[in-house]
C-alpha cells in the first residue's frame, strides 16, 4: 500500500514537472512570436521611413521648412522601445498628413509622376505596417490572457513573467490619414 | 433589337416545346408501361427499356441542343452587356488541375466543369464556371458518391500582391484540405490564424502560411466585407489566395445559367434570371471591392 502511495506521489510530481516545462515553454515560444511580431512592425516602420524620406526629397522645393524638421525625427534606431515605436509611427503620419496638404496646394507637385508612384507605394507601406501592428497586438493578446489564466498563472509568476506592451495608436493616430490619389 | 429578341424568344420557345414534347412522350410510355405491366408482362419490360433507349438518345438530344442554343444566343448575348473581354465557352469549364494546383479542395475521381466565362469587370479580371466534384466508390453491388462540391468556382484579379498561400475556409465548407503535414517543410505549412474580430472567427476559419501576410490581406474592412458578401449568397464559401490570385468556391448546389425545358420562354424572365447568376461574380467584387487597385 505504501509503494503504491509513494509510486503514485512520484507519479504526480512527475507530471507536475512535465506541466510545468511545457507551460514554460510554451510562453518562451509565445514570446518569440511576438518579438517576431515586433520585428515586423520595425520592417514596416523602416520602409515608412524610406518611402517617406523620398516623398520629403520630392517636397523639399515647396515645404523647406517641415524637411528639415522632420527628416531627422522619422527615422528608425535601433534599440527603440515599443512606446517610442509607437511615438515615431505618429510622427510619421504627421508628416504624411503635412505632405498631403503641400501637395493638395501645389497641384504641379501633386501630379508628378514621382510624388503619384510615391503616394501609392505609401499605401501599401501603411497597409503592411496596419497588418504588423495587428499580427503584433493579436499575439501579444494570446500571450498576456495566457499570462493571467490559472494555472499557467503560477508558472508564470515563478518565471517572472511580465505582460507584453500593446502597439497601440494614440487618439491622433486613431484619426485616419487621408491618401488622395 | 426588339425585332431581334422577339424573334430570338420565338426560336427558343420552339426548341423548348420540342424538347418538352420528347420528355411528355418519354413520360406518358414509361407510364403506360408501368400500369400495363401486370396485364401484358415482358412486353411492358421490353417496352421500358426502348423508352429508355429513346430518351437516352433522342430526348436527351433534344434537351442538349436546347440548352445550347440558349446559352450560345440569350446566354452569351446577356453577359456581353455586362463583361469586357468576354469569353464564354458553354460546353467547357474550369480546368480540374487549376484547382487541383491550389492544393485546397479534395477532388475525389469524378470531375466535371461547364459554362466558362472569363472577361474584365470594373477592371478586374475573372473566370469562372460551373464545377462538380465528385467521389464514387463502388463496392460489388453498392455504388457511393459523395458530392464534395457543386457550384461555382471563380478566379479573381486580386488588388495586393502576396507571396504566400492562404486559405479562409467557412466553417460549414466541409471538403476542403492544406498542408499542415510535419512532413511538409516548415515554411510550406499552413498555421491558423486567429484573428481580432470574433464573429469573423467564428463563421470563418483561416490557414496561412505567413502570419503577418494573411494580416496584411484580411483587413478588418475586409473582414466586414467577407461577412456582408457570406450573409447575401446562399450556399458555403470557399477563398483560396494562390499566385496572386484569389479562388473563390461556392458550394450552393446549384447548376448555374441552364435553362427549365418546362418553363415556358419569356425572354425578359430568362434574361433577369442569367443575370441573378451573373450578380454572384459582381456583388463578390463590388463588396469586395477588388476594383479598387491600392499597389499597382
Amino acid at each position: 500500500m505504501a509503494a503504491f502511495i509513494i509510486g503514485a506521489l512520484i507519479l504526480v510530481i512527475l507530471l507536475i514537472i512535465v506541466w510545468y516545462i511545457s507551460t514554460m515553454n510554451t510562453f518562451k515560444v509565445m514570446r518569440v512570436k511576438v518579438d517576431e511580431a515586433e520585428s515586423g512592425i520595425d520592417v514596416a516602420l523602416a520602409k515608412r521611413s524610406d518611402v517617406l524620406t523620398k516623398m520629403l526629397d520630392t517636397c523639399k522645393g515647396y515645404m523647406k521648412h517641415e524637411a528639415e524638421v522632420f527628416a531627422d525625427v522619422i527615422k528608425l534606431r535601433k534599440g527603440m522601445t515599443l512606446s517610442e515605436k509607437v511615438k515615431l509611427s505618429e510622427d510619421m503620419d504627421a508628416l504624411q498628413k503635412q505632405i498631403n496638404i503641400t501637395a493638395e496646394a501645389y497641384p504641379d507637385l501633386k501630379s508628378g509622376e514621382t510624388f503619384i508612384m510615391l503616394q501609392k507605394s505609401i499605401a501599401d507601406v501603411e497597409e503592411h505596417l496596419q497588418a504588423a501592428r495587428r499580427a503584433y497586438n493579436g499575439n501579444v493578446s494570446k500571450y498576456n490572457q495566457r499570462l493571467v489564466v490559472f494555472p499557467a498563472s503560477i508558472v508564470a509568476n515563478a518565471c517572472g513573467m511580465t505582460k507584453c506592451e500593446f502597439f497601440e495608436a494614440s487618439e491622433k493616430q486613431r484619426e485616419d490619414v487621408k491618401i488622395e490619389f | 433589337m426588339r425585332g431581334d429578341c422577339l424573334e430570338l424568344e420565338k426560336e427558343l420557345e420552339k426548341r423548348r416545346h420540342e424538347a418538352l414534347v420528347y420528355n411528355i412522350i418519354f413520360i406518358a410510355v414509361a407510364a403506360f408501361f408501368v400500369l400495363t405491366f401486370f396485364f401484358i408482362g415482358i412486353f411492358a419490360f421490353v417496352g421500358i427499356i426502348l423508352d429508355i433507349v429513346f430518351e437516352i438518345v433522342v430526348v436527351r438530344k433534344k434537351v442538349r441542343e436546347f440548352k445550347r442554343f440558349y446559352k450560345e444566343n440569350l446566354v452569351k448575348h446577356v453577359l456581353e452587356g455586362y463583361i469586357e473581354d468576354l469569353y464564354f465557352d458553354p460546353q467547357n469549364g474550369i480546368s480540374m488541375d487549376v484547382i487541383s494546383d491550389t492544393g485546397m479542395m479534395m477532388l475525389g475521381n469524378r470531375y466535371d466543369a461547364n459554362d466558362y466565362i472569363s472577361g474584365v469587370y470594373k477592371g478586374t479580371f475573372f473566370e469562372q464556371s460551373d464545377v462538380l466534384i465528385q467521389d464514387v466508390q463502388s463496392s460489388g453491388k453498392n455504388t457511393t458518391t459523395v458530392t464534395y462540391f457543386q457550384g461555382r468556382w471563380m478566379i479573381f484579379s486580386f488588388n495586393k500582391r502576396f507571396a504566400y498561400d492562404m486559405q479562409i475556409k467557412e466553417n460549414t465548407f466541409r471538403y476542403s484540405k492544406y498542408k499542415s503535414s510535419l512532413f511538409e517543410p516548415k515554411n510550406e505549412r499552413f498555421k491558423k490564424i486567429d484573428f481580432e474580430d470574433s464573429a469573423f472567427n467564428s463563421v470563418f476559419t483561416t490557414f496561412a502560411k505567413d502570419e503577418h501576410e494573411a494580416y496584411y490581406i484580411v483587413t478588418p474592412q475586409f473582414m466586414q466585407h467577407l461577412m456582408e458578401f457570406n450573409d447575401m449568397i446562399k450556399g458555403d464559401l470557399l477563398l483560396c489566395f494562390v499566385n496572386n490570385r484569389l479562388h473563390l468556391a461556392i458550394n450552393n448546389n446549384k447548376d448555374s445559367f441552364e435553362p427549365n425545358v418546362f418553363r415556358k420562354i419569356n425572354i425578359r424572365n430568362e434574361m433577369g434570371l442569367i443575370k441573378e447568376d451573373l450578380e454572384l461574380i459582381f456583388k463578390f467584387v463590388d463588396t469586395l471591392k477588388l476594383d479598387t487597385r491600392l499597389f499597382v
